[in-house]
């Protein structure tokens, strides 16, 4: 290894190197700029940078190419699946801090902090998903919860955002401890922390006559748990309610997206080599060996979870905690994606999660513009909006329907590809026109799907009915400043025209 | 189980160290003379008088300047040991030392922002 | 142009949704005027497809070689944007621009959020004409949603006092079908593309049609997917027993919708079944019991919407249940599987839509005046409002079936079909004219005949908006009715071609 080879291992990391010059910039300017001006400067800065580094990950210098593969002693890996999940956390980086800067929540407070806040968790979360050993991945778990524990309590003389840090706290305190103790398992196990070590070792050893599959499950569960804390899975889901009731809503939407998006990232990492194996629930129910019993697991986790979720979300009447279980709910539709363990339901997974991404971010917009303008996100806030400003109205609609999948929208298309997935395992488990327990199994699973999908019209359409059917006291007319109709429109729009999903189904098929 | 056997010098020295412990404690206690009395049973032996409890509330400034001493601290054994396991092994690669330099200040300018931030943030301010 | 005219009649109206909301939202005026504008071009332009369209010289696929479009939209996915019309297509696209154009005139009578109403309006319309068109599967329930949800506001917002349940149920029932409709596109997708020679035409619908994908399936399976986009179309048609959720939302919904409602609509499901159901799957549905089954089905459509139509105390509801009713022959017609009966469903779908709507708006006009739709409380209007009168009467004994009107035709040929297929059970369906006479002229006796009462007196008779509405239903019923081959004759060969794939 020459001097050179140590300066283009840096290379593939150049995102997160921008990133963290920006996070010491941010603090810095947050110093010496005056406090009336400093919300805006740090924000824009802030912006920018993580544009910059987006452009790196959508455009990396040629030299990555070269470097890609193991670096820092094969602690970073630099694969379709970092790329991709990159992306969507520095686009949702960027679009938190737009969202910051619209936001009345935190205007009292000092912007820089919280914006360095954003890119740290940023940070841990686009290393997380690059890391390729489990001391790596912890690092990087814990940077991105560290920061989202301060920015969940960041409205501090707010009870519910101080109790909303709280709660998150240590609910993560104890997952990450659950992971690490999961982690040294592995470890006993297999004698190295290197994530693909650790894969192949079990691997190999499961394919061998009389392989014990107890501490091997014992310590996916443990590891899981600690994702399942991140991805907000039953049964790690009671903090998400109240952390996304009391944080700012744009530290809610950030939450919701990247922190989820980053357990879902970690998910595939470890997940993913099993995928290219045959390890299907078909080889699970003929003899119960190996890998085989990932899928069943998701599939009963999957289950819990969007029922759950989509239950509980029935009887919600604030928005924000509504979108919170609504959250669960679609953990627990990527979670069936999981259950089909084929390289192309990470696909799915991965095409869900875009435009979940998309269409939730903009609803918490809507909430953003609405507590901004009306005062709170109970369901009471939104009666009668349509009649107050149809643009929000209408975007809000669109977003709704989006989140229950129904076409013309990008939820429509997600959930498509995601059941098609599921019912394909299916039929592939099928022998001829005869039907065999796995197939059962999935086709089974997507009928839960398609149920919870039903389910979960029904409180999409309480906001919906609140916003159309009925009036508020206040029927004055609502003026939104160009900065957030052009906001919800941009994201309808994006919505409506995700239709059109070829660009991004290309873009996961790099995977 | 072979590969617990380098194991066992650590664990005989747990063994011992416990029982070391275990062992003075029991035998100070079997052996030794016992005259108690009020003013041997006081916390201090010197002969004052506690006169009031002992957990009393400490001025918050005192739990600032021990996070920001333990922050300090963890970084200085950091960088001492990071010095030493950066003394390559073998011969030394051309520039390497440059390498290693360079990763070292990126490490003490983001510790010089984070004291630069403490200081304007006013942690630094006893009164 | 020809290329582009199904392109431009399907999203025309989306650009007049968009003028329409760029307008001021207090500019009432000049949002009718755009509304009136755009689907005047739409039905302008749906009117030269009538004229380029040639009936006689359809493409091999069946369809119009001049107005046909494919271009590769989705490629992963293997969708297309494929647009085509055939003579059914051809006739219900120009009956969708007929009633959506006048329609916007009856919707003049909409007071409150005039903006939103003729925007969720005009997006109502993509939605139709796009269903009619679309000849990809995907590209199909994407428009079937797209109908959807305008609908379900469109009902809420400006409906009658019970119109949260309505609009409620209007959309559970319609996305209940749907969804269906959609794991049978699903299955179709797999069976497909898990070659990859054939992957590309998944969603092809007249490849799927031609070449029989699920042709060596088991037959439960192949019952399996018929009766899943069946139950989907019928609950749009309505047929026994999922009409439930037509009565609620023709009669909270307002008068414009009402009429788009039963005239367009409705149509949707039984083009669905021919389109759809019966191509995709003929060997299921020419099977005997199938064929029996459906045929008494619709016989039952047509004998209990009659009973209940009979037994309304409430004009539109009556009006609502008489749809029922007259599309169960619709289904009788398709179900024998003779000539005549499909030329008669396919004509008694256009026929209703004429007079369907017209009665809607007969009743609309009522209603405005009176702000009731009590049967028993009306009597003797006839002589108050004698133009309305006589519209009223071209338009009940439209649907009657009078000889010499649209409905008449529609009828007499669905009998003609069923009577080949089986006398009794015709027999048996002809009672249904009876009962349609018979509440028919009662309602008409209890609202226009009799002494004129007092508190009607002040109303004046129909105005000007109203009569641009209902004068070119009027002749337009009348016309049909006495040439019934100036519609009959563009979708005869489509027919014929329909029933090749049943000549065992």
């Amino acid at each position: 290894m020459t001097t050179a080879q140590l300066y283009l291992n840096c290379l593939p990391i150049l995102p997160e190197i921008i990133l963290s010059a920006v996070i010491c910039l941010v603090v810095l300017l947050d110093m010496f700029v005056p406090l009336g001006r400093s919300r805006v400067v740090c924000g824009l800065v802030a912006f920018a940078g993580t544009i910059v580094a987006l452009q790196v990950v959508i455009n990396p210098p040629v030299a990555v190419e070269a470097a890609l593969g193991g670096t820092f002693g094969g602690m970073i890996t630099m694969d379709g699946l970092s790329q991709f999940f990159r992306m969507l956390f520095l686009g949702g980086a960027a679009i938190t801090i737009v969202f910051t800067l619209g936001s009345v929540e935190t205007i009292h407070y000092r912007q820089g902090e919280f914006l360095s806040l954003i890119l740290g968790a940023t940070l841990g979360a686009c290393l997380l998903v690059a890391s390729n050993n489990f001391l790596m991945f912890f690092l990087s778990l814990e940077t991105l919860s560290l920061c989202s524990y301060v920015l969940a309590a960041y409205i501090k003389h707010q009870r519910l955002s101080a109790e909303a840090g709280l709660k998150y706290l240590l609910y993560g305190a104890v997952a990450s401890g659950v992971m690490v103790f999961g982690i040294s398992y592995f470890y006993g196990m297999t004698g190295t922390v290197q994530i693909n070590g650790v894969i192949n070792s079990v691997m190999i050893a499961s394919s061998m006559p009389g392989f014990n599959v107890v501490p091997f499950l014992l310590a996916t569960v443990l590891v899981l748990a600690g994702l399942g804390f991140k991805m907000a899975m039953v049964p790690f889901q009671s903090w998400a309610p109240d952390v996304y009731q009391g944080a700012p809503t744009p530290v809610t939407a950030f939450l919701s997206v990247v922190s989820k998006g980053a357990g879902f990232a970690a998910l595939l990492r470890v997940t993913l080599p099993f995928f290219a194996t045959n390890a299907t629930v078909a080889n699970a129910t003929a003899g119960l060996a190996g890998m085989a019993h990932l899928p069943v697991l998701f599939a009963i986790l999957a289950v819990a979870t969007m029922t759950f979720g989509n239950l509980v979300a029935l009887r919600q009447t604030d928005v924000k905690r509504l979108l919170a279980y609504s959250s669960i709910a679609h953990a627990g539709f990527l979670l069936m994606g999981m259950s089909v363990f084929q390289p192309d339901s990470a696909r799915a997974i991965m095409f869900y999660f875009f435009m979940y991404f998309v269409m939730n971010l903009g609803a918490f917009w809507v909430v953003i513009v609405v507590i901004n303008r009306i005062g709170g996100s109970d369901l009471a806030h939104f009666r009668g909006l349509a009649y107050r400003n149809w643009k929000l109205a209408a975007a809000m609609f669109i977003f709704l329907i989006s989140l229950t999948g129904i076409p013309p929208t990008a939820g429509f298309v997600a959930k498509l590809i995601l059941f098609k997935v599921v019912i394909s395992a299916g039929i592939s488990a099928m022998q001829g026109a005869v039907m065999t327990p796995a197939s059962w199994f999935y086709f089974g699973l997507a009928i839960v799907g398609v149920i919870n999908s039903a389910i979960s019209l029904v409180y999409y359409m309480k906001i919906m009915r609140a916003m159309a059917f009925e009036r508020s006291d206040d029927s004055s007319r609502l003026d939104l400043n160009w900065v957030e109709a052009g906001y919800a429109m941009a994201f309808a729009a994006a919505t409506v025209g995700l239709l059109y999903f070829e660009p991004i189904a290309n873009l996961v098929n790099q995977l | 189980m072979e590969y617990l056997h380098p194991y066992i010098p650590i664990l005989m020295i747990v063994v011992l160290a416990a029982a070391f412990a275990v062992v003075t404690i029991i035998a100070s206690a079997l052996i030794g003379p016992h005259r108690p009395g009020r003013v041997k049973a006081l916390p201090y032996e010197s002969g004052m008088v506690p006169f009031h409890e002992a957990n009393i509330r400490l001025p918050i400034k005192f739990y600032v300047v021990a996070l920001l001493f333990l922050l300090f601290d963890v970084e200085t054994v950091l960088i001492l040991t990071w010095a030493i396991a950066f003394r390559a092994p073998g011969a030394p690669m051309p520039g390497f030392q440059g390498y290693a330099f360079l990763v070292m200040l990126f490490f003490m300018i983001i510790l010089v922002i984070g004291l630069l931030y403490e200081w304007r943030k006013g942690a630094l301010k006893w009164t | 142009m020809d290329k582009m005219l199904l392109t431009l009649i399907t999203f025309l109206p989306l650009a007049g949704m968009v003028a329409v909301l760029l307008a001021p939202g207090k500019a009432h005026n000049l949002i009718r005027g755009i509304a009136v504008v755009t689907s005047g071009v739409v039905f302008a332009l749906t009117c030269w497809l009538w004229w380029v369209f040639d009936p006689t010289a359809l493409a091999s696929h069946g369809y119009d070689a001049r107005t046909w479009i494919e271009i590769p939209w989705i490629n992963s996915f293997h969708v297309y944007y494929r647009f085509g019309v055939d003579g059914l297509s051809t006739l219900l696209i120009v009956m969708t621009g007929f009633l959506s154009f006048l329609a916007t005139f009856v919707g003049f009578s909409v007071k409150k959020q005039v903006k939103g109403f003729y925007a969720l309006y005009m997006l109502l319309m993509t939605g139709m004409f796009g269903v009619f068109m679309a000849l990809d599967f995907f590209l199909f329930y994407v428009f079937w949603e797209l109908m959807l949800l305008p609908m379900y506001f469109l009902i809420g917002i400006w409906g009658g006092p019970r119109k949260e349940y309505a609009a409620i149920k209007f959309f559970i029932y319609t996305l209940l079908g749907s969804v269906l409709i959609l794991l049978v596109m699903i299955a179709y997708y797999f069976q497909v593309a898990a070659d990859p020679k054939t992957a590309d035409f998944a969603f092809n619908i007249p490849w799927l049609v031609a070449n029989q994908p699920f042709h060596g399936a088991s037959p439960a399976f192949k019952h399996l997917l018929f009766w899943g986009l069946f139950i989907g179309f019928a609950i749009k048609v309505p047929i026994f027993p999922f009409h439930t959720w037509l009565p609620d939302a023709h009669v909270e919904a307002p008068t414009a919708i009402s009429v788009i409602l039963a005239g367009v609509l409705l149509k949707m499901g039984g083009y669905g079944i021919l389109r759809f159901n019966y191509p995709l799957l003929p060997e299921v549905g020419s099977t005997d019991w199938v064929m029996w089954f459906l045929a008494v089905l619709g016989v039952v459509n047509i004998i209990y919407g009659a009973f209940c139509a009979l037994g309304q105390t409430d004009f539109k509801r009556l009006v609502a249940y008489s749809s029922v009713s007259h599309m169960g022959y619709v289904l009788l017609g398709v179900a024998v599987l003779k000539e005549e009966g499909v030329n008669g469903a396919i004509f008694q779908m256009f026929a209703h839509g004429l007079s369907s709507a017209m009665m809607f708006m007969l009743v609309g006009v009522l209603y405005d005046r009176a702000h009731h739709r009590e049967i028993a409380r009306f009597g003797g209007i006839a002589t108050q409002m004698p133009v309305y009168f006589g519209l009223a009467v071209v338009g009940f004994f439209a649907s009657l079936g009078l000889p010499a009107m649209v409905g008449f035709i529609g009828e007499i040929s669905v009998f003609l079909g069923a009577f080949k297929y089986s006398m009794p059970l015709t027999a048996f369906a002809t009672l249904g004219m009876l009962l349609t006479a018979g509440y028919i002229l009662w309602t008409m006796q209890r609202v226009y005949m009799g002494n004129p009462k007092p508190q009607y007196a002040e109303f004046p008779d129909a105005n000007k908006w109203e009569l641009i509405s209902l004068v070119p239903l009027a002749a337009t019923c009348i016309l049909f009715g006495v040439l019934p081959a100036l519609a009959m004759n563009i979708y005869l060969p489509s027919t014929q071609l329909f029933l090749k794939m049943f000549a065992q």
